[in-house]
């Protein structure tokens, strides 16, 4: 009787005690969903954040003035270019497919070689 | 033996019912506990009811509102996220190990305020909150003691106590971070997003601005793009229940509490940031270069009915002085206007207050306020006269004065006076009594449909809150008067996106010339309508397209005038590199009565020497690829003087700057070599 009694006090205690382990993983298991869904979020923020400063820092406009404060750019295309009627061939810029560079000049003497496509190509003119 | 079983079967019989008695006391009271546990768990009493629900938080969690982009995907209006900084002056000086001393010093430090600003705002609330609790507790009877400032003292409970205190402007999610991390009492986080517009300066109005909707703490569109697209723009909002301890704090989420909030969708507009930026910068140098008021552009893709580049400038006149208007009040005096000699400059573009404060609140006048579009609407009223067979192509029109008296008995002026004109020249010189001849010829019910068929008097369907449908003279009253008039674009007043889309119907590609395209502020084919290779566009045509081909050939000549002229006296202008045809447009400024303002009596109809003046052109002449509209409001006396305000002088030169400047951009071969274009300056320069 007495060793019965043992085992039924036994399987109900490792019963309960599984029983409670489980809810206890379940409720950890939602903690930690919890807190990675805030991570998730503060992560989103951030990069909302970045995103917007981006964005702010990309406009044309922005572009355009960084690129002039680096005297670096001049403009492809531009209101004082005019359209060369030679289109000699520069041997230095042609292309691998033989591809002629359109020849531009600017009124101060600046030389501009637009190849057509090249995005697309994936090269750099 | 049998006497003891007898008497232990006597006294065994109590016991098994003392037995029973239990086991069915137990039992019972397992059921009732059972029943109550249920009662607790399924319907608690009111009182309990309230306790359970105190124990769990609902935290709403906001949904991400959609970006604004523009054609090409360059966000024009995003959401950041944001924080702001909220303290509960009640319970800050119940904090146990943090003085509000402390509180202070650690949020300046956080939010880089100075301590006195910090401090003055929370001991302030806390000085108010003592006050009220004093006031109320004096009305009770009783003294006021600091205890008092608790939330829990029922003293306090009766007497209403800041407990809501937003310190300092929105901070990033790293600066909430430290904040939390301090763990100050009564000091809490509120969710702000902040919405960001990346080019305020150039797109603002278009963009519009958000705002917290009437008594909620949702945020939506209040004006412009915002408040078109506030149903496709605006997310799904979550929400997170948790369980929390007595102490306040979450100790879990229960299954299925968290239900995520659903971003809203992105709305690609028509608007191109680039060929707005360049639409502003060469208005605003036309606005200024004018002495002008105001000026107003939009760029359309004829094809598509896009709208690419809206834009609108106005600018300070210290010159103009205020037009006496009476009160538009009943009980208002009516007084008499009297004539000043030489006439003055009257301020006739309102001022936009809104503006000043906010780009983004600005009065967008190119959708909101009408113009009498002047010779600019000539090609309509030429191109119906010719499709209606009523001007031989063989016929000339020979004039021996620059008089004329048209039919309703107005004398009428041209400004380029040519003693013989074919049709085809009296658009090209835009001549004020060519066209009256013509209009004459119309029957006047079709001339008033075809205004109608154009949509003017009508509302886009843009779909820009507080769009003007213009103002075209009723069939009741529509006399030979108005139809001299409309012949020569006075006596209708329309609004700059009516004007161009009307326009399109020269620059429209194949059959479709002559059909008016469907205005739209979305880029077509990338919200699932595919622009204008659906079959669900319906196009309407007005004009049949070999006729509308014929207004091209004069209006082109009328183009290359102006760049002749315009160029001989401003060497800075642009060689044209893009061949265009177009029409100028230049007419008196109406004297009609702004909003909540009466005319006084003796006002003459139109202000004899301020102007709106235009120029509308399709680019290139061959295929058009964009119509551009400029308007210069009101330019200055002197170019008046000198006779520069037409529209050709004053808006023309702004068109040619943005197409020498957008047509490479949207990658648009030049069809005008130097030559040509020296070649078309030398034929002009004779024609002159």
């Amino acid at each position: 009787m007495f060793i019965k009694l043992m085992v039924l006090i036994l399987v109900v205690g490792s019963s309960g005690v599984g029983v409670l382990s489980v809810r206890q993983s379940r409720l950890q298991a939602a903690h930690e969903t919890a807190e990675t869904r805030l991570r998730i979020r503060k992560l989103e923020n951030r990069t909302s954040e970045l995103k917007a400063a981006i964005a702010e820092r990309a406009t044309p406009a922005r572009v355009v003035s960084a690129l002039e404060a680096s005297k670096q750019y001049t403009p492809a295309v531009h209101n004082r270019a005019t359209l060369s009627k030679s289109f000699a061939p520069i041997s230095e810029h042609a292309t691998t497919d033989g591809q002629t560079p359109e020849v531009w000049f600017l009124d101060d003497g600046t030389q501009v070689l637009i190849l057509r496509g090249t995005h697309e190509q994936g090269r750099q003119p | 033996m049998s006497m003891r079983r007898s008497g232990q079967g006597n006294t065994t019989m109590p016991a098994n019912t003392m037995a029973m008695v239990l086991r069915v006391c137990t039992i019972l009271g397992l059921v009732v506990v059972v029943g109550r546990v249920a009662q607790l768990q399924l319907a608690p009493s009111e009182d309990l009811q309230g306790f359970i629900s105190a124990r769990t938080t609902v935290q709403p969690l906001p949904a991400v509102r959609g970006d604004l982009l523009d054609r090409r995907g360059r966000v024009l209006a995003t959401t950041r996220a944001g924080f702001r900084v909220v303290v509960d002056p009640t319970t800050v000086i119940q904090g146990r190990n943090t003085s509000v001393e402390q509180v202070i010093v650690a949020l300046s430090d956080a939010l880089d305020l100075p301590a006195d600003q910090v401090g003055a705002r929370i001991m302030g609330a806390l000085i108010e909150n003592s006050k009220r609790a004093a006031e109320a507790s004096n009305a009770q009877g009783s003294g006021s003691s600091i205890a008092s400032l608790s939330p829990t003292n029922t003293t306090a409970t009766k007497v209403v106590q800041i407990r809501y205190l937003p310190i300092g402007e929105t901070i990033t999610q790293q600066q909430a971070d430290a904040i939390q991390s301090l763990n100050l009492p009564g000091v809490s986080l509120e969710h702000r997003p902040e919405r960001v517009q990346t080019a305020p300066d150039i797109a603002g109005s278009l963009v519009g601005k958000v705002g917290y909707e009437d008594r909620s703490t949702r945020r939506v569109g209040k004006i412009g793009a915002e408040m078109q697209f506030q149903s496709q723009l605006e997310g799904t909002d979550g929400s997170l229940t948790y369980v929390r301890d007595s102490q306040g704090r979450p100790l879990w989420v229960q299954r299925g509490r968290w239900i995520d909030s659903n971003r809203g969708s992105d709305v690609r507009l028509s608007i191109d940031l680039e060929l707005q930026r360049i639409v502003h910068e060469e208005l605003a140098q036309g606005v200024e270069r004018a002495d002008a008021a105001g000026g107003r552009a939009i760029m359309l893709d004829p094809n598509t009915g896009e709208v690419l580049a809206m834009v609108d400038v106005l600018r300070e006149t210290p010159d103009a002085i205020e037009f006496p208007w009476d009160d538009d009040a009943e009980d208002a005096e009516r007084t008499r206007y009297t004539p000043l000699d030489p006439m003055p400059r009257y301020r006739l573009v309102s001022a936009d207050p809104a503006r000043e404060m906010e780009a983004a609140l600005a009065h967008n006048r190119c959708v909101r306020d009408v113009y009498e579009p002047g010779s600019t609407f000539k090609p309509f009223v030429w191109t119906l006269a010719k499709s209606e067979g009523l001007l031989p192509d063989d016929e000339v029109i020979k004039l021996e004065t620059n008089y004329f008296i048209a039919p309703d008995k107005r004398r009428l002026q041209d400004v380029t006076y040519q003693p013989e004109m074919t049709w085809v020249d009296v658009l090209k010189y835009s001549s004020n009594i060519g066209m009256s001849i013509a209009s004459d010829r119309v029957p006047q019910d079709k001339l008033r449909k075809t205004v109608d068929a154009l949509r003017f008097g009508h509302k886009t369907g843009l779909g820009f809150p507080g769009e003007s449908p213009g103002i075209v003279t009723p069939e009741s009253r529509w006399s030979v008067f108005t139809q001299t008039s409309v012949g020569m674009g006075y006596e209708i007043a329309v609004t700059p996106v009516q004007m161009v889309r009307a326009f399109s119907i020269f620059a429209r590609a194949g059959d479709n010339a002559g059909t008016l395209p469907e205005v739209r502020f979305t880029a077509a084919g990338r919200d699932g309508r595919p622009g204008l290779t659906g079959d669900e566009i319906m196009v309407e045509r007005v004009f049949p397209s070999g006729v509308v081909r014929q207004a091209i050939e004069p209006m082109r000549a009328v183009a290359e005038r102006m760049d002749t002229r315009t160029r001989r006296e401003d060497p800075t202008i642009p060689v044209a590199r893009y061949s265009m045809f177009g029409k100028s447009g230049t007419a008196n400024i109406p004297g009609a009565a702004p909003e909540g303002k009466r005319r006084p009596q003796g006002t003459p109809g139109y202000f004899k020497t301020q102007y709106n003046t235009s120029f509308i052109a399709a680019v290139p002449a061959q295929d058009p690829r964009v119509v551009i509209l400029v308007v210069i409001d009101d330019p200055g006396p002197r170019l008046i003087a000198a006779k520069r305000h037409f529209g050709a002088w004053s808006a023309g030169p702004v068109v040619r700057r943005v197409v020498e400047r957008a047509m490479p951009y949207l990658g648009v071969e030049a069809d005008l070599s130097p030559d040509e274009t020296q070649t078309a300056m030398s034929s002009a320069t004779r024609t002159d």
